[in-house]
């Protein structure tokens, strides 16, 4: 479910970054096959069903690096750690706002659904539809308890991994410090009633019912459960869909205003500003022999799948264009950062609302070198110096402020 | 904090602890003024009187955390740690460990056709839920399990020894565990993740009885479980918060107390009972009893956290006034430890 999850918002992020910096529809839609193809190989997604501990994040990046180059597409670390974080913060935030435990299967079918819609293509489809039946094999069994076993476990990887996200901070969904925002009163929890209502029993009958009046929390801000059921055939929940999509869904109302609160923590020193930023240590366990093995093994297993056709059809993808958005001066920031608080810029907006000249040129200089790697003149033997001219064209253009 | 009443009174300066609560079932436990949770797999102190945060043991990925009183050890309680592996028990500060329980595995089945079957067997296997039944000679620690087991350790404080298992007919893991009465009228409740409420008539020599008449919650998780007297105070999944009676064994009382998950709550001798959920809400019961009539005493939004753990405490300096009181809340991927009183926090104790 891990690997399933933030894969989805993976391929979130890599379409609209995609979109964003107007690369070919051809070259985009190969992109995201490749990715998806590579993340549903029979294979692999064979071994993610296999009862197991979640993996810690730095074999999450592992996998995650892999899978992101099993395409034509190329990434700078610094794209890479961006991407995987705003991997984590989507998945978090889904995590959190589930209503009740069993929301996690809707998380993850809407993102298989999404990410088949989002590539039109038959084998794909037909993949996806294979790793929807193992869910519903793997999890329609699991009882009440069980599913709140498996978030419990799915939140604890997440613990203290507090990233501020761009478009979170804009629709209130995080806090200034990175915290999750839970919203307050919405829908109810599948087989949860208005607070406040009190039956006295006897023998198995009710014979009397009051209604008090818990919280700031009125009455008409709760709002019937939307789960039509505890495990449904019907996708009825908003989380697992599109968030960078410029129409984006909205889960539940925002949070009541905290003007009156004090959960922000005490001014922290030095020492623990990285706090924020720290990734959650990597358990004893993941360093045995058994556990590494077991990761290798799975990484073997993306190697398998269908890769690239040609390494000349490589092309280096910045995700995060702009100026260093972990960059406390940066105009581009939506709320100044805290020291040691890292902050990813993710625009939804236009296209081409950053230094479009150099975009440009560089687009043209990619369909140039497509054209080539497809048999034009010229084409043998300038591939790796292309490539390498490529990366060192991206790198150019993300350090120039 | 938003509140709906001026009964508590939220402490003016936040305690920032070292490490954040996880979200698991009732993170925050107390005792004489040291408060217990769970961040990951390490157990983390908080000393309300010397205002400190002290880290506790390392362990293995913790499910839930108890305090519990063994008459012949003395005043100080007693800390049980269940894990993932397993259940230790720790003196009150956990500087020194008292006894280890490990999870029994299952042995292989001679048609049992590979490893993965066994590994998914063993996945999810932990202890969950504790609580102590007095005798004359010794007391029992009962320990839960998720093979649906109730494991009874006979101790005497300085000894311990493993007396007895017995397993619920349903077979479904146990969510939560209570003892309630005293003498020969104590009973032992169990909660199951198949949503059932068990009874158990306790034996001195460990081969507990299960007694007709289990409460069925479907598609209901039970979630934490305190005593008061003869009446048993049981959270749900549902965010329903129900009183039984634990002699008649009779469902009296059911409060929709949260609109999402309940992960604690807390009794007082006098009744009160706090109970949090997932909504960010902190509710404040009176009910004292499964005859009583319920009113709420407080009800607060602790905003943007999904609250994990609630327990009652005394402020530094409250001994004397023993109509004071303290709740501590804890939220998932929070340092912030509420501490709310209802006293105001400005008068000199």
């Amino acid at each position: 479910m891990l690997i399933l999850n933030m894969g989805g918002e993976m391929i979130y992020v890599l379409d609209q970054r995609l979109r964003a910096q107007s690369i070919p529809l051809a070259k985009s839609q190969k992109v995201l096959a490749d990715v998806i193809k590579t993340m549903h190989f029979g294979k692999f997604i064979m071994e993610l069903f296999k009862p197991q501990e979640p993996y810690s994040s730095a074999s999450l990046r592992q996998i995650f690096d892999k899978l992101a180059h099993s395409s034509i597409m190329r990434l700078n670390e610094s794209s890479m750690d961006k991407l995987v974080d705003l991997m984590a913060m989507g998945f978090k935030y889904q995590l959190v706002y589930c209503s009740f435990p069993e929301e996690l299967l809707e998380v993850t079918i809407n993102h298989l659904e999404a990410s088949k819609a989002l590539v039109k293509s038959p084998i794909v489809a037909n993949m996806i539809d294979v790793t929807i039946s193992l869910c519903h094999t793997a999890y329609d069994r699991l009882t009440p308890a069980e599913f709140a076993l498996l978030r419990q476990t799915l939140a604890a990887v997440f613990q203290d991994r507090r990233v501020k996200v761009s478009i979170f901070l804009q629709d209130g969904l995080q806090s200034a410090d990175g915290a999750i925002c839970v919203p307050v009163g919405g829908p109810l929890a599948y087989g949860a009633e208005r607070p406040g209502v009190v039956k006295y029993i006897d023998k198995g009958v009710v014979h009397r019912t009051v209604v008090l009046d818990p919280a700031p929390v009125k009455s008409d801000e709760w709002l019937p459960p939307t789960a039509p059921s505890r495990l449904s055939a019907v996708r009825w929940s908003k989380l697992g869909l599109n968030l960078y999509a410029k129409e984006r869904p909205s889960a539940h109302p925002k949070p009541a205003a905290a003007a009156n609160t004090q959960t922000a923590p005490a001014a922290r020193d030095d020492q623990t500003a990285g706090t924020a930023a720290a990734k959650p240590p990597v358990s004893p366990e993941v360093s045995s022999r058994a556990v590494l093995g077991e990761l290798n093994h799975l990484a073997s297993l993306l190697g398998q799948s269908a890769a690239s056709d040609s390494t000349a059809d490589n092309f280096s993808l910045n995700l995060f264009a702009d100026r260093d958005p972990f960059s406390i001066s940066s105009p581009h920031s939506q709320l100044s950062s805290e020291r040691g608080a890292p902050h990813v810029v993710m625009d939804a907006r236009s296209p081409h609302g950053h230094r479009g000249q150099q975009v440009e040129a560089l687009r043209q200089r990619l369909d140039r070198d497509f054209a080539l790697a497809d048999g034009g003149p010229g084409s043998s033997g300038q591939g790796k110096k292309d490539e390498d001219d490529l990366l060192d064209l991206m790198d150019a253009a993300t350090s120039k402020g | 904090m938003e509140e709906t009443s001026a009964a508590l009174h939220l402490h003016t300066t936040p305690v920032v602890l070292k490490a954040s609560p996880s979200l698991i079932h009732g993170n925050l436990v107390a005792s004489q003024r040291r408060i217990a949770y769970a961040h990951q797999s390490k157990v983390c102190f908080y000393a309300v009187d010397s205002e400190r945060c002290v880290d506790g043991p390392t362990t293995s990925k913790i499910i839930s955390l108890h305090y519990v009183h063994i008459r012949k050890a003395g005043p100080k309680p007693m800390l049980i740690v269940n894990m993932a592996n397993g259940t230790q028990m720790w003196n009150q500060d956990g500087t020194r460990m008292l006894y280890y329980l490990p999870v029994q595995h299952p042995q292989t089945s001679a048609t049992s056709t590979s490893a993965a079957q066994n590994a998914a067997v063993d996945i999810g296997k932990c202890h969950r839920g504790a609580a102590v039944c007095a005798f004359p000679q010794a007391d029992h620690v009962i320990i839960g399990s998720s093979a649906g087991e109730l494991i009874i350790i006979r101790t005497d404080g300085d000894a311990f020894h493993s007396l007895a298992t017995r397993k619920v007919a349903s077979a479904s893991p146990v969510m939560v565990v209570a003892c309630s009465g005293e003498g020969s009228d104590q009973h032992v409740m169990s909660g199951h993740a198949n949503g059932e409420i068990v009874w158990w008539r306790p034996e001195a020599n460990g081969m507990y009885m299960q007694l007709p008449g289990a409460l069925q919650h479907a598609q209901d998780t039970p979630t934490c479980m305190k005593v008061l007297g003869n009446t048993l105070y049981c959270g749900f999944g549902t965010g329903h918060l129900r009183v039984y009676d634990a002699v008649r064994r009779e469902l009296k009382i059911e409060i929709a107390a949260h609109g999402r998950w309940i992960n604690d709550i807390d009794v007082r001798h006098d009744g009160l009972v706090a109970s949090v959920g997932e909504d960010t809400v902190l509710n404040v019961w009176r009910c004292p009893s499964c005859d009583s009539e319920v009113s709420l005493a407080h009800s607060a939004v602790v905003t943007e956290s999904l609250l994990t753990g609630v327990a009652f405490t005394q402020r530094r300096g409250d001994t004397a006034d023993e109509g004071a009181f303290a709740v501590c809340v804890v939220a998932y991927d929070s340092e912030v430890l509420y501490f709310l009183s209802n006293r105001p926090w400005d008068v000199n104790i």
